[in-house]
C-alpha cells in the first residue's frame, strides 16, 4: 500500500508531467504514420535470377551500376539484375553508348524515362542533398553534445567534488571480477613505470 | 452431453492451434496483470506471476510444437503449410519451413522471446526481488504483442476456404539450403534475447533501483543478444556470397541494414556499461542504448513484414505493418517517458578528468557507432522519407554507401585500437608515449610495406574510384576513397598490434608477481582471470581482419564475358577455359553445369563447375549455384549466366574477390573472442541458472561455427580437381537428347 501512496505522490511531481508529455507527442507522431500501407512481395521473389548480365567495358560497368532496374526486381542495379527487362535495357544503353553519348547524357535519359527512382544514388541536386546533410548535421551535433558532455564533467571535477581521490575504490560497490582488473591495471602501470 | 462429444470430434488441428494462440494472449495478460499487482504493494502475488510467466512460455511451446507437427505430418488444412511445405520436402526443411514465410517466422520469434522469458525468470529466482515484477510485465507486454499479432492478423494456423490441398507448394528452393536452418535462427536468437535486457531496464526505470544490480544483470544477457547479432549477421553474409551470386557479402539491402542496426547500439552498449560500472557515469545513456536495441529489432522486423521499403527479403504482403507501428510507438513512448521521470536519479555520478582517458575514448566510440545508426538509418528509409515529403521516388544502390559509410566506419575502427591504450581516468603522458610506441611503428613498417609492394602485389594502396556526384563532393568523397584500402590496411596494423602489445604487457606483469609461469601458462590464467577484457582483445582483432577482408573488395576484379566450349579467357592471375556443358536429372530438378578448368599462374588447379537448377515446381525461376576456388589470398568466383542449348556458347560473370576469406576468419576469430567473454565461471556468484543458458550458449555457437567450417569446404568445392562430381545422377539423364538442354529459363526470363 505504501509504495501506492508513493506512486501516488510522485505522480504530482514534475517529471511525471515532461514524461507524459513525451509519451504524447510520440503517440501523436506514430498516428500521423497510420497512412502506411503495405506493398512486400513473396519471399524470395526479388532472389529469381536465370539471365546473364553482359557488360562489355568499364563505362559500361560505372553506367549500369549507377541505374537501377526497374522490373519489378527489388534495388537491383542493372548491372547485377539478370531479369530479362535488365537485359534488353542494357541492350539499348549500350548502343546509346556508342552513338557517342556521354555516360551522364544516358543516366539523364534513363531517369527521365523511369523517373528519378530509377538512379542508384539520388543526384546531390536541390532537396536530395537532405539525404547525406541531415544525417551529417545529426553526427556534427552528437560531436558536439560528447564535447559538451566532456566540459562539463570535467567542470564537476574541478569543483570540491565528492568523488574520491584517483587510484582510490570508485564510489559504487562492484562485483569481484573487475577488482582483478584494477589489480592488472595498477600492475601494468607499475610495470610501465 | 452429445454436443459436447461432437465438439470434440470436430475439433481439429488448426481450431487447437487457434485456440492455443488465443490461450497465450489470455495468460499473457493474465501474468502481465498479476505482475503489475506484485510490484505495487502485493508482493504474495509475484509467485503466482512466475508461474504465470512459466505457464504462458509452455502454451507458446505447445504453439510451436503444434505448427512443427502440422508440417511433418503434411497437415495441408493449415494454409501456411500447405504454402511453404510439400509432401517431397526432408524433416530438417519442414522445421525451417517453420520460419519460411510470414507467420510462422512471427510465432518462431514468439517462441525464442519466449524461450528467453523463462530462461531470465528462472535465473532471477530470488534474486531482483524488487526488479522482478516488472521485468515479468515487460515481457509479458512483449509477448502479449505477439499472440495479438498472431490471433488477430496472421494465425499461422488459418485454414483456407478452397479446403486442404492434396500436396503442398513448397519452400521456395533459394531457401532450401543448409544456411535458412541456421540463418534465420541465430539471427532471431539475436533480436529476441534484447528483450531480456529492455524488461531490465523499464523495470530499473519503474522502480528507481537505478545502482550498479540491474547494470550489472544486463550485460551478460545482452553480450549474447550481441553475439548471435553477429553469428546472424555473418552467416546472413556468407548466405548472400555462397548462394545469391551477387559476388559479394552485403549489398546494403535494407533488410541487411535493419538487422545491423542493433548490432550497432549493442555495440555501443557493451562499450559504454563498462563506464557506469567503473565509473557511475552514462547512466542514461545506457538505459538509452538498451531500449533503442529492442526497438531496432523491433524496427528491423517492421521493415522485413510492412514491406515499406523494396528488399530481397520482403514477406508476403500483408496489412500488420501497422501493428508494428503501434507497437514501436509504445516501446518508445514508454522508454522515453520513463528516461525523463527518472532523469534526476539518472546523474552521473563520477567525474570526467582527461581527454586521454578510456571514457573519452569509448565516448567517441559511442558517437561513431551511433553515427553510422544515424547514417544507415536515414538512408534505409529515404525511399520513403523522399517520397513521403519532396514528393519524388528515389532509390539507392549500394554505390552510395559504399562511398559514405567508409569514412564513418574507418573512424570507428581506429579509435577501436586507440581505446585500449589509454587507462581509465586519465593517461600519464609518459605512459601514453610509452603504449603508443610500438602499435605506431607497427603502422608505419606495415603502410611502408604497403605502399612499396602493394602494387606489385597486385594490392595497389590507392585504387580508382568514380565520383559519386559531379561536383566537388562528389570528387572530395571519390578522392577520400581512393586511400581506403591504405588506411584500412594501416589501421588493421595498428589495431592487431595494440592487441599483441596489451597481451605482452599483461602476460610480463603476471609473469613477475608470479615467478615460473612459463608464456602460455601466464597468458592462460591471465585470460582465465580477466576473460571480459582479454575476450574483448580478441573481438578487436577479429574486427580487424574482417575489416581488411572488407578492403578486398576494392581489388577486386570483375569480368563478364561469353565463351565458347574451348575458349579461355584471363582475370587476374587465373586463366579459365570453358570446357563443356553437363546436365545431371534428379527427381526434384535439373542441373546445368559449365565445367571450367581453372589455372593459376600458370598451373592447373582444378575443374569448377558453376550451375543452374532448374526445378520441376518453378522452372521459371531457377537458381543460380556459384563455383569458386579459393586460396587465402583471393576467390575466382563464377555465375553462369545463359547458357545457348545449340551452339552451347555460356555467359559467365567472373569475379576475382581478394582477402574475402578474410572476413569469415575474422567472425570465427570474433565468435572465439566472445565466447572467451562469455564462458561460464564457476565462480559463486555466477552460479544460477545463467551460468547454464551461457554455457549453452557458448556450446551452441561452438557447434554452429563448427558446422560452418565443416561445411564449408565441402561446398565450396562441387569436386576435386580433375574428378566429375559423383552427385546424385538419374540415368536417364545420361545420353539426354541435346533439345533437353533447353529449358525455358536459359533465356532470359520475361519481365
Amino acid at each position: 500500500m505504501t509504495r501506492l501512496r508513493d506512486w501516488s505522490r510522485i505522480a504530482l511531481r514534475r517529471p511525471l508531467r515532461k514524461a507524459l508529455l513525451a509519451a504524447g507527442l510520440m503517440l501523436a507522431g506514430a498516428t500521423s504514420l497510420v497512412g502506411i500501407e503495405s506493398h512486400g512481395q513473396e519471399v524470395g521473389q526479388g532472389m529469381v535470377r536465370s539471365g546473364t548480365v553482359g557488360i562489355e567495358n568499364e563505362t559500361e560497368r560505372k553506367l549500369f551500376w549507377s541505374l537501377i532496374c526497374t522490373c519489378g526486381c527489388p534495388r537491383e542495379t542493372l548491372g547485377t539484375c539478370t531479369c530479362g527487362w535488365a537485359h534488353d535495357r542494357r541492350a539499348e544503353l549500350r548502343a546509346m553508348l556508342k552513338e557517342g553519348k556521354s555516360v551522364e547524357q544516358v543516366q539523364d535519359a534513363y531517369s527521365k524515362r523511369f523517373g528519378t527512382q530509377a538512379l542508384a544514388v539520388p543526384p546531390s541536386t536541390g532537396s536530395n542533398r537532405l539525404l547525406y546533410l541531415v544525417p551529417l548535421a545529426l553526427i556534427v551535433a552528437g560531436a558536439g553534445f560528447v564535447i559538451s558532455l566532456l566540459r562539463s564533467w570535467s567542470r564537476k571535477g574541478g569543483a570540491p567534488a565528492p568523488e574520491v581521490g584517483p587510484g582510490s575504490a570508485p564510489p559504487q560497490t562492484k562485483p569481484s571480477r573487475d577488482d582483478y582488473d584494477d589489480k592488472l591495471d595498477d600492475e601494468l602501470r607499475r610495470l610501465d613505470e | 452431453m452429445k454436443e459436447l462429444e461432437r465438439f470434440f470430434a470436430e475439433f481439429t488441428l488448426p481450431q487447437f492451434g487457434t485456440a492455443v494462440l488465443a490461450a497465450i494472449l489470455v495468460a499473457a495478460a493474465y501474468t502481465f496483470a498479476l505482475a503489475i499487482g506484485a510490484g505495487t504493494g502485493r508482493p504474495r502475488l509475484l509467485q503466482a506471476a512466475r508461474q504465470g510467466a512459466y505457464g504462458t512460455i509452455a502454451l507458446v511451446g505447445v504453439a510451436v510444437l503444434t505448427l512443427a507437427y502440422a508440417f511433418v505430418s503434411h497437415d495441408f488444412r493449415i494454409a501456411y503449410v500447405a504454402h511453404y511445405s510439400d509432401r517431397t520436402m526432408s524433416v530438417p526443411y519442414l522445421i525451417a519451413a517453420l520460419w519460411g514465410g510470414q507467420d510462422g517466422s512471427l510465432l518462431w520469434w514468439l517462441f525464442l522471446t519466449s524461450l528467453f522469458s523463462g530462461g531470465c525468470v528462472l535465473w532471477m529466482r530470488r534474486r531482483y526481488l524488487e526488479l522482478q515484477p516488472f521485468v515479468i510485465a515487460t515481457l509479458m507486454a512483449i509477448l502479449g504483442f505477439f499472440a495479438i499479432l498472431m490471433v488477430f492478423a496472421v494465425n499461422p494456423f488459418a485454414t483456407s476456404a478452397a479446403g486442404a490441398p492434396v500436396d503442398g507448394q513448397g519452400l521456395n528452393y533459394q531457401l532450401r539450403n543448409f544456411y535458412m536452418i541456421i540463418h534465420p535462427p541465430s539471427l532471431y536468437i539475436g533480436f529476441t534475447s534484447a528483450a531480456v535486457p529492455f524488461a531490465f531496464a523499464v523495470a530499473a526505470l519503474v522502480t528507481g533501483r537505478l545502482d550498479n544490480e540491474w547494470i550489472v544483470a544486463v550485460r551478460k544477457w545482452m553480450l549474447f543478444s550481441w553475439l548471435f547479432l553477429s553469428i546472424g549477421n555473418a552467416l546472413g553474409m556468407l548466405w548472400a556470397y555462397e548462394e545469391l551470386g551477387w559476388g559479394g557479402p552485403w549489398a546494403w539491402d535494407p533488410v541487411e541494414n535493419a538487422a545491423f542496426l542493433p548490432w550497432l547500439t549493442a555495440s555501443a552498449y557493451v562499450h559504454s556499461t563498462m563506464i557506469q560500472e567503473r565509473r557511475g557515469m552514462l547512466k542514461v545513456w545506457n538505459v538509452f542504448l538498451i531500449c533503442g536495441t529492442f526497438f531496432l529489432t523491433i524496427f528491423g522486423t517492421f521493415l522485413t513484414r510492412s514491406g515499406l521499403i523494396a528488399s530481397v527479403h520482403s514477406f508476403a504482403q500483408s496489412g500488420i505493418g501497422i501493428f508494428f507501428v503501434y507497437f514501436m510507438a509504445v516501446i518508445a513512448a514508454v522508454s522515453i517517458a520513463l528516461i525523463v521521470y527518472r532523469l534526476p536519479k539518472l546523474q552521473s555520478e563520477g567525474s570526467f578528468e582527461s581527454p586521454l582517458s578510456r571514457e573519452a575514448a569509448f565516448l567517441a566510440n559511442n558517437w561513431g557507432l551511433l553515427s553510422l545508426l544515424v547514417f544507415i538509418i536515414v538512408a534505409t528509409t529515404w525511399p520513403r522519407i523522399s517520397e513521403w515529403l519532396l514528393e519524388r521516388k528515389s532509390t539507392l544502390g549500394p554505390t552510395f554507401y559504399n562511398q559514405w559509410i567508409p569514412p564513418l566506419a574507418l573512424t570507428v575502427f581506429g579509435l577501436m585500437g586507440v581505446a585500449p591504450l589509454l587507462g581509465w581516468r586519465k593517461t600519464s603522458p609518459e605512459l601514453f608515449k610509452k603504449s603508443f610506441v610500438w602499435p605506431l611503428i607497427t603502422m608505419g613498417v606495415v603502410a611502408a610495406a604497403h605502399l612499396l609492394t602493394g602494387s606489385s602485389l597486385l594490392f595497389p594502396p590507392f585504387v580508382q574510384v568514380d565520383p559519386l556526384y559531379e561536383n566537388s563532393l562528389g570528387h572530395a568523397l571519390a578522392g577520400m576513397a581512393r586511400a581506403y584500402p591504405f588506411v584500412t590496411v594501416a589501421l588493421a596494423a595498428f589495431n592487431i598490434a595494440v592487441v599483441v602489445q596489451e597481451f605482452a604487457r599483461g602476460i610480463r606483469a603476471r609473469q613477475r608477481t608470479n615467478k615460473g609461469e612459463n608464456a602460455f601458462e601466464a597468458m592462460f590464467h591471465l585470460v582465465a582471470k580477466s576473460r571480459r577484457r582479454y575476450g574483448g582483445y580478441v573481438v578487436h582483432v577479429g574486427i580487424a581482419v574482417m575489416f581488411l577482408g572488407f578492403a578486398g573488395r576494392a581489388w577486386g576484379v570483375d569480368k563478364e564475358v561469353s565463351l565458347r566450349p574451348g575458349e579461355s579467357t584471363e582475370i587476374a592471375e587465373y586463366k579459365v577455359t570453358y570446357v563443356g556443358t553437363r546436365m545431371e536429372v534428379d527427381e526434384e530438378k535439373r542441373m546445368v553445369f559449365a565445367d571450367v578448368d581453372v589455372e593459376r599462374n600458370g598451373k592447373p588447379v582444378g575443374r569448377i563447375s558453376p550451375a543452374k537448377y532448374i526445378y520441376k515446381a518453378t522452372p521459371e525461376a531457377p537458381s543460380t549455384e556459384v563455383a569458386r576456388h579459393i586460396t587465402a589470398k583471393n576467390d575466382l568466383y563464377l555465375v553462369i549466366g545463359m547458357v545457348s542449348p545449340q551452339s552451347k556458347v555460356a555467359a559467365f560473370q567472373m569475379h576475382v574477390n581478394h582477402l574475402i576469406s578474410f572476413i569469415w576468419i575474422g567472425v570465427g576469430i570474433l565468435i572465439l573472442g566472445a565466447i572467451i567473454s562469455m564462458w561460464p565461471d564457476l565462480a559463486f556468484e555466477e552460479s544460477g541458472a545463467f551460468s547454464y543458458v551461457r554455457a549453452a550458449g557458448a556450446v551452441g555457437t561452438a557447434v554452429i561455427f563448427g558446422l560452418l567450417l565443416a561445411s564449408g569446404g565441402s561446398m565450396a568445392y562441387a569436386a576435386p580437381p580433375r574428378v566429375r562430381p559423383p552427385a546424385a545422377v538419374a540415368p536417364a539423364s545420361d545420353g539426354a537428347p541435346a533439345s533437353d538442354l533447353a529449358p525455358a529459363s536459359m533465356a532470359p526470363s520475361t519481365p
